[in-house]
């Protein structure tokens, strides 16, 4: 175990303090059962701002430093050295904000032609992040995929680029979010989904893609789903 | 008849999503999104009946592009131009494999809105109508083959791809 610092970002207090003052019964320590949720991946609504605090998680989220604010899509993380952050004031380290940069990066898309067969800067931009930040990355980019006001091409291309990248300890949560977008209304997004299934080429797809067929109303779709499902088996 | 190649991508085409909004004989706007035209013309490729040279044709596009992404297109009767009043021209094309960029590629020319939108009309209504898809495995595969058997000779493939099929073909290639 290493210890994780976490901050309110309202204030932008980065003080340490003891995890020890926190009992796992009281608020924060309530809290912070639900900050590791969001850490492994786990999907927490409705998060009230809680003061600032550290403590303990597993190593591989060692150095990593979150803030919390009100909600779940709000949690930013930056791979800082936890020791870089004592003795210096918050105002001379460089923090990242991962979900206004994921969210900058989702707009910028919006410009971005993207031409089938060549690599393009979303893409790689978002293979960047979730090899970064893993599960968290993903948590925000949930948010911002399944928004009404999303760009249908710029969501169906980032669902194929969570299909195509290689990084095997998100791969379950890329998996599930693309799946999701086999049940959106769009069909753009919908072929975003088939095309990001194909490219990651996992048969756990398969129970999601076989009730996706059955529901397909568009003929093409329905079709190329049905050819993913093929290749899927031939996976297994 | 003939049949001529354009590569397209397929969200573009979907009849049905449009069918709601669209009065009669009118086209979604979509498509015209794979129509771009430079100097009032653009690019097609010229597939014989029997469609022997379809995967060639693919293959030589697909070696210009960075990955062995999917590939979109659709087929439609060279037959369907003279009904819209479009003229085609034999040019020579830019891919890897010469011979089809001698044989097979082909400009649409002077083309003006009324041209294409009575073109994609024509397309959309047309009994055979289908977008076609290869999936990235497929064109993978179509590569490897291309290269395995000297038909495209890997060191022409755009250079990013040859990085990334240079594995595969390694993987696969007896000692």
């Amino acid at each position: 175990m290493s210890q994780v610092l976490a901050y309110d970002s309202s204030t932008q207090v980065r003080e340490r303090v003891p995890s020890e003052t926190h009992s796992p019964l009281d608020e924060s320590g309530e809290m912070l059962e639900r900050m590791l949720m969001i850490i492994r991946g786990g999907v927490v609504k409705e998060i009230s701002l809680p003061t600032r605090f550290n403590f303990t998680a597993p190593d591989e989220f060692s150095g990593r430093f979150f803030t919390i604010r009100d909600t779940v899509s709000e949690v930013t993380a930056a791979q800082e050295e936890s020791q870089d952050m004592e003795g210096s004031s918050a105002q001379e380290r460089p923090q990242v904000r991962i979900d206004k940069e994921i969210e900058s990066l989702f707009r910028a898309a919006e410009k971005e032609v993207f031409e089938d067969g060549m690599e393009n800067v979303f893409s790689e931009e978002l293979t960047l992040f979730v090899n970064r930040y893993g599960n968290v990355s993903l948590d925000i980019m949930e948010s911002l995929l399944f928004s009404s006001k999303a760009d249908v091409e710029v969501v169906a291309q980032a669902l194929r680029s969570l299909g195509e990248m290689h990084h095997p300890p998100s791969r379950d949560l890329r998996r599930s979010l693309i799946e999701k977008g086999l049940r959106q209304s769009s069909p753009w997004v919908r072929d975003g989904a088939v095309l990001g299934l194909a490219w990651l080429d996992d048969p756990a797809a398969i129970p999601s893609l076989t009730k996706a067929v059955q529901q397909e109303q568009i003929d093409e779709l329905r079709r190329d789903m049905g050819k993913v499902l093929s290749q899927l088996e031939r996976t297994r | 008849m003939p049949f001529l190649l354009r590569c397209i991508t397929q969200a573009r085409w979907l009849k049905d999503t449009a069918a709601p909004f669209l009065a009669r004989g009118d086209v979604p706007a979509d498509p015209f999104g794979d129509l771009r035209t430079k100097e009032n013309k653009f690019s097609v490729w010229l597939i014989e009946d029997d469609q022997l040279d379809l995967q060639r044709v693919i293959c030589a596009i697909a070696a210009t592009r960075e990955k062995p992404d999917k590939f979109d297109y659709l087929l439609f009767d060279l037959q369907m131009l003279s009904g819209v009043n479009i003229e085609i021209s034999q040019t020579v094309g830019d891919t890897p494999d010469k011979e089809i960029n001698i044989s097979f590629h082909h400009d649409l020319i002077d083309l003006s809105g009324l041209k294409l939108f009575n073109l994609v009309r024509a397309i959309m209504e047309s009994d055979d109508f289908e977008t076609i898809r290869l999936f990235p495995r497929q064109v993978t595969d179509l590569l490897l083959d291309a290269v395995r058997s000297s038909r495209l000779p890997l060191r022409q493939l755009n250079s990013k791809l040859q990085e990334k099929l240079g594995p595969l073909l390694a993987a696969n290639t007896p000692d």
